[in-house]
């Protein structure tokens, strides 16, 4: 991908700049939290791990691009397959992302200026009951309810919106500056600063980042000694909403937009005194006073930076050696005040809370490499290398409580007035990794290429026993368009053909560090207090949270495609196929354990295999006509299908963790998908009396009435129970696609990208409290039209208060389709003529205007069909995060 | 010529030379390594985390939860939404994902797992150290409190899973089972 469609693009975070641009990869937002990163999948999900991709910048792995800003990026490349990977190693099991920052060009000094201001609003689809609507639908439930809840306690005519109570349009600027110039066979720089803030569209979250980048390299030696540096500094700080629970997983329970939607609409989010209003009838939080009592600000400081040297010892013989460091600090503040909302909102004592995180990470490469092109026809280079990794990261928190005043200047530790009651914890990680690598690639006339190569990798994750791994991998190509019969056929509308095979493992070891050894944790939870009265005294106990594995070893991917590229017209039409046959083998998974063994986390073992295979399609024209119109349309495709095709030891497991880990969502066993959705399957509702004989006995559904869910006993044995829940969908798209259409004439130009999936489900959580009467929250309107004797064409379920036949339990009535076709962006520009231009001494100055997710078709009817996800194993479910926005953008590029 | 042999012999000793530089082998920051147990204290405190389950409703609280509430003599909180949470056990339906079914389950056996582990690495250690503390006291205590646990398990669900070594990854649940009638001989030991 190049720099244009990559900086067209008004988004603070590089990765979210990638959806909808190239084959093969699946770009989803977790989260439209301000600079938050997209989840990037390469050829579905190949592990049940960490399945990130590695992201490499300008030949250093870094392990998070959030320092970047897309007005950094010179191009970006996506390596798929295992072959290409292969010289980046272990972490490019998933795939690698290989971007490049902008590097200094022969030629006078460039300057380049560009900034842009953005207007954003949150995406919301869903249609809640208003205040009015829920009161109506309380007074008929009491009819039903055996103690009636007291309407008196609320005002019919208050109607809450929540989610326009905590959102609202939010402003975004970015402005960045860029100096590029260099000397041929002497010097080349490139330095650029940015400056981004944007402000979140929920109320009181925000992100702003200021970032200076440089690029150097220096001809020491002519054609023998080359040497350069790149470094980036960003330092960022933000505010955000609280969206994950105390596993930093997202959950439904948790969250200011989960509770937003769940909150009934007669409660006034404040009252006519200014106080904060709450529900009588349910403990849920105010979001509204969440956001305005919480007060959490995050600083981070990133140093990205790599020197290298490269020497040409003799001709075709070239040592490069590279040092690369990453130092990143994160700051937090937290501080609650005292406050009472309710009986149940409320802070008694103020805390504060600081904590500070220190990650370093270090890469040293050397490589040896030969290129050498003898009779002629004959090409071939050899490279051998070593790399060694290392990294180490530190965090350390303090808790203080009461302090002696709330104000911001005595936001400090040593505020407090009971310093007891302070607490810290620190701890730390690291991990070490070492590899050998060698390469070769011979090419014969142009027409046929091989590549071979060999890794062999250690880890400390692993105990000695395991530590290394050794993965091949081989490539085979053949342009066809240079061979003689080809030319002899005098097909000049083909501009090149290529037949590509390629086959390589990987090894990947992306897992917790030290779960290889049994260690002893020191838990609050391992408290316990002994002694009476004067004697209370509380210990702190230690205990074993986790059995160690030393049996663990290395996951390798074994990946096999087959492609075919071609250019055809001149190259106006490009072409390109590839199959792809993706088996992850010795998945590395911390499956989970019979609950009899009683450890608070699961042990990892190397239990299963799972495979991806499909096909990838990209076709793009681009042409112009006689009077300079130029247009370029594209289309680029992705199927995936994924199967966890081994579960050694044979235990499932289930994933998705719901209300705090009591239910789960997801499923994983073999011959289905990973993350498949499990529930039990349903048949409309008992309409009939015939129906309703049918299943009201003692082992099926023996409290049903008519109107009531009719559930299936799945495998027949005449009980209805958690053995006939079977897989109700499947969060992976069929298919991942992108079209993307340009046009420019006459110094105007518009670019229109469109993007979206077919064929996943969407598992729709908030489900669990919108479309079921059982707990007095809102309710989605769709459930107005419940079942009755004289409404009987509906699929929502009879009015019932206490929920005997257990219509709320998961089951397909869960489920949505998640296809959806999105406008991801569309920008029009006009490049100001170069005479008018030049006269005010200027290069070149381009306007433009867009719009990012300006349209949607979908029929999902939660509040955006673009659900992230929060593991491997749970994905595509709605748990109520963050939403995505709307934005429309104004800016200009200015060439000096 | 020869100064180019010389910097290919230098470049390749760069290369294979840092290989000794870099250790595979990292200590645990933070956390020591579970095992034999070296200082009394230490005892002392891994017993601590077996009683720690007690102080945690979700495991000590079957009495109240499947007694109390249950047979209406209790309700549970004060809101109308959490009594709700008890719906389906009064109609007697008892799933087994049930978060107060699960959660009884759960935590018993995590505290019969640290019992376990207590009680196997104690074994191992020398009289020598115990001074302050009585080390037969000490494993004598964290019996008492699994064969407690055990109970509450039998009285709540009837036949369990019962084991008194400490169960390596690929035992099964078959091999474990156990009686209720059993339970009631081996709560000596």
């Amino acid at each position: 991908m190049s720099q244009e469609q990559i900086s067209c693009q008004a988004v603070a975070d590089v990765s979210s700049a990638l959806q909808g641009l190239a084959t093969g990869i699946s770009v989803t937002s977790s989260s439209g939290s301000p600079g938050s990163p997209a989840t990037i999948r390469i050829r579905g999900v190949g592990t049940v791990n960490d399945a990130e991709p590695l992201f490499v910048v300008d030949g250093m792995p870094v392990t998070d691009i959030n320092y970047l800003s897309t007005s950094d990026i010179q191009s970006m490349e996506v390596l798929k397959d295992a072959s290409a990977s292969a010289i980046y190693g272990s972490r490019g099991a998933n795939g690698v992302i290989l971007i490049t920052t902008k590097k200094g060009a022969v030629g006078k000094t460039t300057v380049t200026f560009d900034a842009y201001w953005s207007m954003n609003k949150i995406l919301n689809n869903i249609d809640l009951m208003s205040g009015p609507e829920w009161y109506d639908y309380q007074e008929q439930l009491n009819g039903v309810r055996s103690v009636p809840i007291d309407l008196s306690l609320v005002n019919r005519n208050v109607s809450t919106n929540w989610m326009d109570e905590i959102t609202h349009t939010a402003f975004m600027h970015n402005y960045s500056v860029g100096i590029s110039g260099g000397k041929e066979d002497d010097y080349k720089f490139n330095l650029g600063l940015n400056y981004i803030n944007q402000d979140g569209t929920i109320k009181k979250s925000n992100y702003e980042r200021f970032s200076v980048r440089q690029s150097t390299e220096k001809t020491v030696i002519k054609d023998h000694l080359v040497v350069g540096t790149n470094a980036s500094i960003a330092r960022s700080t933000d505010a955000s909403i609280s969206e994950r629970n105390n596993s930093n997983m997202y959950d439904s329970d948790y969250g200011v937009v989960s509770n937003a939607l769940r909150l009934d609409p007669v409660t006034p989010a404040r009252n006519a005194d200014g106080s904060y209003g709450y529900s009588p009838y349910i403990d849920y939080y105010n979001p509204l006073a969440s956001i305005m009592y919480r007060d959490n600000e995050r600083e981070r400081l990133a140093f990205i930076g790599n020197m290298y040297g490269e020497w040409q010892i003799i001709k075709g013989l070239k040592f490069k050696s590279s040092f690369g460091a990453e130092i990143r600090r994160i700051d937090n503040k937290t501080f609650s005040p005292v406050y009472e909302v309710s009986s149940s909102q409320r802070n008694l004592e103020n805390s504060l809370t600081k904590s500070q995180n220190k990650g370093y990470y270090y890469t040293f490469e050397n490589t040896l490499s030969y290129d050498k092109k003898f009779a002629e026809k004959h090409s071939i280079s050899a490279l051998v290398g070593y790399t060694n990794e290392w990294g180490k990261w530190e965090s350390l928190s303090v808790t203080a409580r009461d302090l002696i005043g709330e104000s911001e200047n005595l936001h400090y530790i040593d505020a407090t007035l009971d310093k007891n009651k302070t607490t810290a914890s620190n701890s730390a990680t690291e991990y070490g990794l070492m590899s050998y690598l060698g390469r070769v690639h011979y090419d014969y006339d142009n027409r046929y290429l091989i590549t071979a190569t060999f890794r062999r990798d250690g880890s400390s994750k692993f105990s000695s026993n395991n530590r290394w791994g050794n993965f091949p991998s081989f490539a085979l190509g053949w342009r066809m368009d240079n061979e003689k019969f080809f030319q002899n056929l005098n097909a000049d509308w083909v501009s090149s053909l290529k037949l590509r095979v390629g086959w390589g493992q990987i090894g990947n070891q992306n897992i917790t560090n030290y779960v290889d050894r049994s260690l002893l944790a020191l838990n609050t939870s391992y408290g316990a207090l002994y002694g009476a009265r004067e004697n209370e005294t509380l210990y702190q106990g230690i205990a074993v949270e986790r059995l160690g594995n030393p049996d663990i070893k290395w996951e390798t991917t074994e990946s096999l495609n087959i492609s075919l590229d071609a250019s055809f017209l001149n190259s106006r039409m490009i072409f390109s196929f590839e199959h792809y046959y993706k088996t992850t083998k010795d998945m590395l998974l911390a499956a989970p354990m019979p609950i009899y063994m009683g450890y608070a986390s699961n042990t990892y073992t190397n239990i299963g295999e799972a495979n991806n295979r499909g096909i990838e399609l990209n076709l793009e024209w681009r042409d112009k006509t006689e009077s300079s119109f130029q247009y370029n349309v594209g289309v680029n495709m992705l199927t995936i299908r994924n199967r966890m095709t081994k579960l050694n030891g044979g235990t499932p497991i289930s994933d998705g963790p719901f209300r705090n880990g009591t239910m789960y969502l997801t499923y994983t066993n073999e011959g289905m998908p990973i993350g498949a959705f499990w529930g039990y399957k349903t048949n409309g509702l008992i309409q009939t009396q015939e129906q309703l004989d049918a299943v009201k006995r003692p082992d099926l559904q023996p409290n049903a009435e008519l109107g009531d869910v009719l559930f299936v006993d799945t495998n027949g044995d005449g009980k209805l129970d958690s053995n006939d829940r079977c897989m109700i969908g499947n969060p992976i798209p069929d298919i991942i696609y992108g079209i993307n259409v340009g046009m420019a004439w006459k110094g105007f130009d518009l670019n229109l990208q469109f993007g979206g999936t077919i064929g996943n489900d969407i598992f729709n959580a908030m489900r669990y409290y919108t479309y079921f009467p059982s707990d007095i929250t809102n309710k989605d309107r769709a459930l107005l039209n419940y079942w009755t004797p004289t409404n009987t064409n509906t699929d929502i379920p009879r009015l019932v208060a206490t929920d005997v036949n257990n219509n709320r339990r998961f089951s397909d009535m869960y489920v949505e389709n998640g296809t959806y076709f999105r406008l991801r962006n569309a920008q029009l520009g006009y490049t100001l003529p170069a005479s008018l231009t030049q006269k005010i001494q200027l290069q070149r100055v381009r306007f433009y205007v867009s719009g990012q997710n300006l349209f949607t078709i979908s029929g999902y009817s939660g509040m955006d069909p673009e659900v992230g996800q929060s593991s491997s194993l749970s994905r595509g479910i709605d748990y109520g995060i963050y939403p995505q926005n709307i934005s429309f953008t104004g800016g200009i590029n200015v060439t000096f | 010529m020869v100064k180019n042999k010389y910097i290919i012999g230098i470049a390749l000793a760069i290369l294979t030379g840092f290989s000794s530089c870099a250790d595979l082998d990292l200590a645990p920051l933070g956390k020591p390594e579970a095992g034999k147990i070296t200082e009394e204290r230490q005892a002392f405190l891994r017993l601590t985390a077996v009683y720690s389950g007690m102080k945690d409703f979700r495991y000590t609280w079957s009495m109240q939860c499947f007694g109390e509430v249950l047979s209406n003599d209790a309700t549970y909180s004060g809101s109308s939404n959490d009594a709700q949470t008890f719906t389906l056990l009064e109609n007697y339906q008892y799933p087994a994902d049930h978060t107060e079914i699960l959660n009884k389950y759960r935590y018993s056996y995590q505290c019969i797992n640290k019992a376990n582990l207590f009680i196997q690495d104690m074994e191992t250690t020398d009289d020598a150290i115990f001074s302050e503390y009585d080390k037969e006291q000490m494993i004598g205590e964290a019996k008492f409190i699994r064969a407690y646990t055990y109970f509450e398990l039998v009285k709540t669900f009837g036949g369990v899973p019962c084991y008194t070594g400490v169960l390596d990854s690929t035992m099964k649940g078959s091999d474990v089972r156990l009686s209720r009638k059993y339970m009631l001989l081996s709560s000596k030991t």
